[in-house]
């Protein structure tokens, strides 16, 4: 019984792990980082099972404790990190890398070919003649 | 049976390595589809290692952990690839009660609850709010393509492969899990401390809490009241509206100095 306990907490800090190395949200990686907690956890709490001693559990309350502690202030940073960028990309920090290094990420957006993009329009109301998007403009100032 | 053990915990990385990646967001949705098979495949081969696992366990307790365990990995696996944070943060959500559910068929039912409160209660929602801060329209450029996904996924589930090995053949066969009563003072036998009833647990747990780990319980609250004061002034301090700010949404970083 106690190795299947282990075995779910594994999967949890593995895949935890994978996340947080591959997702570019911030929050997102912040997720995974409480689910390595909860994989960590679960494990103290199975091993305290197991010898039937409590120091297991009282350890993982205490993991509960410093992670919520840690997620306010995550979240505070990630807050104040948006408010500056207004994305929540953490590629966009690699600019802090030490000089010489490559880029992690590509510094213009990519897409795959056949994909479209969310567009985001102006919403107007239907009265009156609608202005020109920029794009138009540009256009029809290429054919003048 | 050792053989067969490693190579069912070597086919079961490979295949859910296989299926993670292609589930991972890459810009094209055509292979949400295509991850699906050899995620489920390794779902199955992940039940085959879970039974050659149980050892003279009551049925109920067996079915119990399947259901719940099952809950939890695949909570974790859709939290990882969702695209939307937001859809991330309620599979978050499966994890957490999956995993209070496993507390609870190991008689920990003070941490079930504390866990099903504080994060599925408190820290998602928190998430949560964040994440509707912060959301823009659609889903990001950032949400759609994952950061190298083929070296994450074959780091990670290499770790997996040998956690599990390690795992598997240190706690399983020959050796006994549970010491003699008598390596355990103030325990009579197994039987008895299993067949406690909960709130005797929870007594229990309390009293080691506050005799034995006083001074750490006084740390944690003292470190949560920083943590909070601390979360105050970083979150209600104005940012400088550097060049790059809101309103123009732009990507460039912005000025360090």
């Amino acid at each position: 019984m106690l190795t299947n306990y282990l075995i779910v907490s594994a999967i949890l800090f593995a895949i935890g792990a994978l996340g947080f190395l591959t997702r570019r949200n911030m929050i997102v990686m912040f997720l995974c980082a409480e689910m390595m907690l909860q994989g960590v956890t679960l494990n103290l709490v199975a091993f305290g099972h197991a010898w039937a001693n409590w120091h297991g559990p009282v350890f993982a309350i205490f993991v509960l404790a410093v992670a919520a502690a840690e997620a306010a202030i995550a979240l505070a940073l990630v807050l104040s990190l948006y408010r500056r960028t207004g994305t929540l990309d953490a590629s966009v920090w690699q600019a802090l890398r030490e000089p010489g290094l490559p880029p992690v990420a590509p510094e213009t957006e990519t897409t795959s070919p056949g994909e479209k993009l969310p567009t985001s329009w102006p919403k107007l109301s239907p009265a009156g003649i609608a202005p020109k998007h920029a794009e138009e403009e540009e256009e029809e100032a290429a054919h003048v | 049976m050792s053989g067969t053990m490693q190579i069912l915990i070597l086919a079961f990385a490979t295949l859910g390595g296989v299926g993670v990646y292609l589930l991972l967001p890459r810009g094209q949705q055509g292979r949400l589809v295509l991850g699906l098979a050899p995620s489920l495949a390794a779902l199955s081969l992940l039940w085959a290692i879970w039974g050659r696992c149980f050892q003279d366990v009551e049925i109920s307790q067996e079915v119990a952990f399947y259901v719940l365990a099952t809950v939890t990995v695949v909570g974790a696996v859709l939290t990882v690839t969702q695209r939307s944070p937001l859809h991330s943060a309620l599979w978050f959500v499966s994890v957490v009660i999956g995993t209070a559910g496993l507390f609870l068929l190991e008689h920990a039912s003070f941490l079930a609850a504390a866990n099903v409160i504080v994060y599925a209660g408190a820290i998602v929602v928190m998430f949560v709010f964040v994440i509707m801060l912060t959301q823009q329209q659609g889903v990001a450029q950032h949400d759609r393509f994952a950061r190298e996904p083929e070296l994450a996924t074959a780091g990670s589930f290499a770790l997996l492969a040998i956690l599990l090995t390690t795992i598997v053949f240190t706690y399983h066969g020959e050796h006994p899990v549970r010491p003699a009563p008598a390596d355990a003072p103030g325990i009579a036998a197994w039987e008895e401390w299993d067949a406690r009833p909960a709130a005797s647990h929870v007594a229990a747990l309390g009293r080691v809490l506050y005799t034995e780990h006083w001074l750490s319980i006084e740390l944690a609250g003292t470190l949560l009241l920083v943590a909070m004061v601390g979360a105050i002034v970083i979150a209600a301090r104005r940012a400088p509206q550097s060049s790059g700010g809101l309103a123009s949404g732009g990507r460039q970083p912005p000025d360090i100095s």
